[in-house]
C-alpha cells in the first residue's frame, strides 16, 4: 500500500484479502444464502477489495498498466466496465446462476474485483462531469432495482425468499441514497477547499 | 506538440474501441442470459426451456403412498398419456396443502377425461422430503386430499442422491422457508412419460395445465 499509516495499511490489506473468505465454504454459504448479505455486503466487499488492491505498490507499478492506461482515456473504459458489471449482477437470473454454477460464481467474484481495481486506477483521470454521470447512473440503477425488489409480489430469485427480496430492495435504495449523500459531501468539500485556497 | 496530440487522439480512439467492445460483450451476455432480453428471472428462463423441450428429468425410483415401488421417467404405466407433476412435502402447512386441494380438483377433471378415452392423464405428487415422508405420511396426505390412486400417485424418492440429481436437472431450487419448512420454484409440470417437461404452470393455473395436457394427449397418434 502506498504512503499510508500503519493502521490504514492493515485495514487496506484486510479489505484486499477479504474475498478469500469466500473460498471457505461455510463462510461463503453464510453470506450467499442471505440475499441482503449477498448483494449488500459481498458485492461492495469485492469492489472494495479490488479498489484497495490497486493501491498495492507492486500492482500500482505493474507494467500491465502501460497497456491499459492508453485505452482508458478519462477513465472511460473503467467506468463502462464498472457500469456493465454492476448492471449484470442486478439481474435476478445472473444472481441465481451465481449460486448454482461454480464458473458463474467465480466470474462474479472476478468481475467485481476487476471493476474495483480499474475504478480506483482511473479515479484521478475521471472528470467531475463524467464522475457525476457514473454516480448518477449507479444510483438510478440501484434505486430502480431496489424499488422493483420491494414491489414484486412474487420471488424474482429462486434462491431467496420473498421477505429477503423485500428487505434487500430497501437496502439497495438505502445504498443509493448513501451514495448520493457521499457524492454531495465530497463535491461540497472539494468546492469549499478550492474556495479557501489562495489564488 | 503534434506527436503529443496524435498520441492523445490514438488513445481516445483506442478507448472508444475498448468501450464498444465491453458494451458489445455485455449486450451479448445479456442476450444469452435473458433469452433475447425476454426472460429476466431464472424461473422464466426455465419455463421457456420447458416450452422448447429442453428440460427433462432422469429416472427416479419412488415409493408410493400404497407402499409400492415404481420408477418415474421413463414410465411404462402411462406411456400414451401425460403426467401432471407437482412437488410437495406432507408437513407443509401452506402451499402444498393448497396445491393438494388444486390437485383434488384436477383429479376430478382428469378422471372425467380419462373415463371418456383410452389415453390417460395422470397426476403425480413427488415429495421433496423423503426422510420425513414415509409411506404412512404419504398415505395420510392421500387420505386428506381424497386421492384416487388410479389417477393420482403420491410418492417419495427412494434415494436422496437421485432426488437431488433430478431437482438439479429440472432446475428446481429448494430453500428453507425460515419456519422449518421449504420454499421451491416450479408448480405444475406437464411431463411426457419419458421425463421431458412440456410446460410449467402456476398452481392457480391448473385449468390451463389440464387443457394443455388434454391437447398433448389428443395430438398423440
Amino acid at each position: 500500500m502506498t504512503q499510508r499509516g500503519p493502521t490504514r495499511e492493515i485495514v487496506g490489506w484486510a479489505i484486499a484479502l477479504a474475498p478469500l473468505v469466500f473460498v471457505v465454504e461455510p463462510m461463503r454459504h453464510m453470506i450467499e444464502s442471505r440475499m441482503s448479505a449477498h448483494m449488500l455486503l459481498q458485492f461492495p466487499l469485492l469492489i472494495a477489495s479490488g479498489w484497495t488492491t490497486a493501491e498495492v505498490q507492486t500492482i500500482e507499478r505493474s507494467l500491465w498498466w502501460k497497456r491499459f492506461d492508453p485505452i482508458n482515456a478519462h477513465g472511460l473504459l473503467a467506468i463502462t466496465l464498472g457500469s456493465c458489471v454492476l448492471a449484470l449482477w442486478m439481474i435476478p437470473t445472473a444472481l441465481d446462476l451465481s449460486l448454482l454454477s461454480d464458473p458463474v460464481r467465480w466470474s462474479k467474484y472476478a468481475s467485481f474485483w476487476v471493476a474495483g481495481l480499474l475504478l480506483n486506477r482511473s479515479r484521478r483521470q475521471v472528470s467531475e462531469e463524467l464522475g457525476m454521470f457514473f454516480v448518477g447512473s449507479l444510483v438510478w440503477m440501484l434505486a430502480t432495482v431496489g424499488l422493483i425488489y420491494q414491489s414484486m409480489p412474487q420471488r424474482l430469485c429462486v434462491s431467496y425468499r420473498l421477505d429477503e427480496q423485500y428487505w434487500t430492495g430497501i437496502g439497495l435504495v438505502g445504498i443509493a441514497c448513501a451514495v448520493v449523500a457521499a457524492w454531495l459531501c465530497r463535491t461540497a468539500v472539494g468546492h469549499l477547499g478550492r474556495a479557501r485556497s489562495p489564488p | 506538440m503534434k506527436i503529443k496530440q496524435r498520441a492523445s487522439t490514438l488513445s481516445f480512439a483506442g478507448t472508444l474501441i475498448a468501450c464498444l467492445s465491453v458494451i458489445s460483450g455485455f449486450a451479448l451476455l445479456m442476450h444469452a442470459l435473458t433469452d433475447s432480453f425476454e426472460h429476466w428471472t431464472f424461473e422464466e428462463v426455465r419455463r421457456e426451456q420447458a416450452r422448447q423441450g429442453r428440460l427433462g428429468a432422469a429416472a427416479l425410483d419412488v415409493r408410493t403412498s400404497q407402499n409400492a415401488g415404481r420408477v418415474l421417467w421413463p414410465t411404462s404405466a402411462n406411456d400414451h398419456g401425460v403426467m401432471l407433476v407437482d412437488f410437495i412435502y406432507t408437513t407443509c402447512p401452506t402451499v402444498c396443502q393448497a396445491l393438494g386441494s388444486e390437485f383434488s380438483q384436477l383429479q376430478r377433471a382428469a378422471s372425467e377425461y380419462n373415463a371418456r378415452g383410452q389415453k390417460a392423464i395422470e397426476l403425480v405428487s413427488v415429495s421433496l422430503d423423503p426422510v420425513h415422508d414415509a409411506t404412512t405420511q404419504l398415505a395420510a396426505y392421500a387420505r386428506l386430499h381424497r386421492a384416487d390412486d388410479t389417477v393420482w400417485t403420491i410418492a417419495a424418492p427412494v434415494s436422496l442422491v437421485d432426488m437431488s440429481r433430478n431437482l438439479r436437472r429440472l432446475d428446481i431450487v429448494v430453500i428453507p422457508d425460515g419456519n422449518g419448512g421449504f420454499v421451491h420454484n416450479g408448480s405444475i409440470h406437464v411431463m411426457a412419460p419419458e421425463g421431458k417437461v412440456l410446460a410449467i404452470y402456476d398452481d392457480a393455473d391448473w385449468r390451463e395445465a389440464l387443457a394443455f395436457a388434454t391437447r398433448v394427449v389428443r395430438s398423440k397418434p
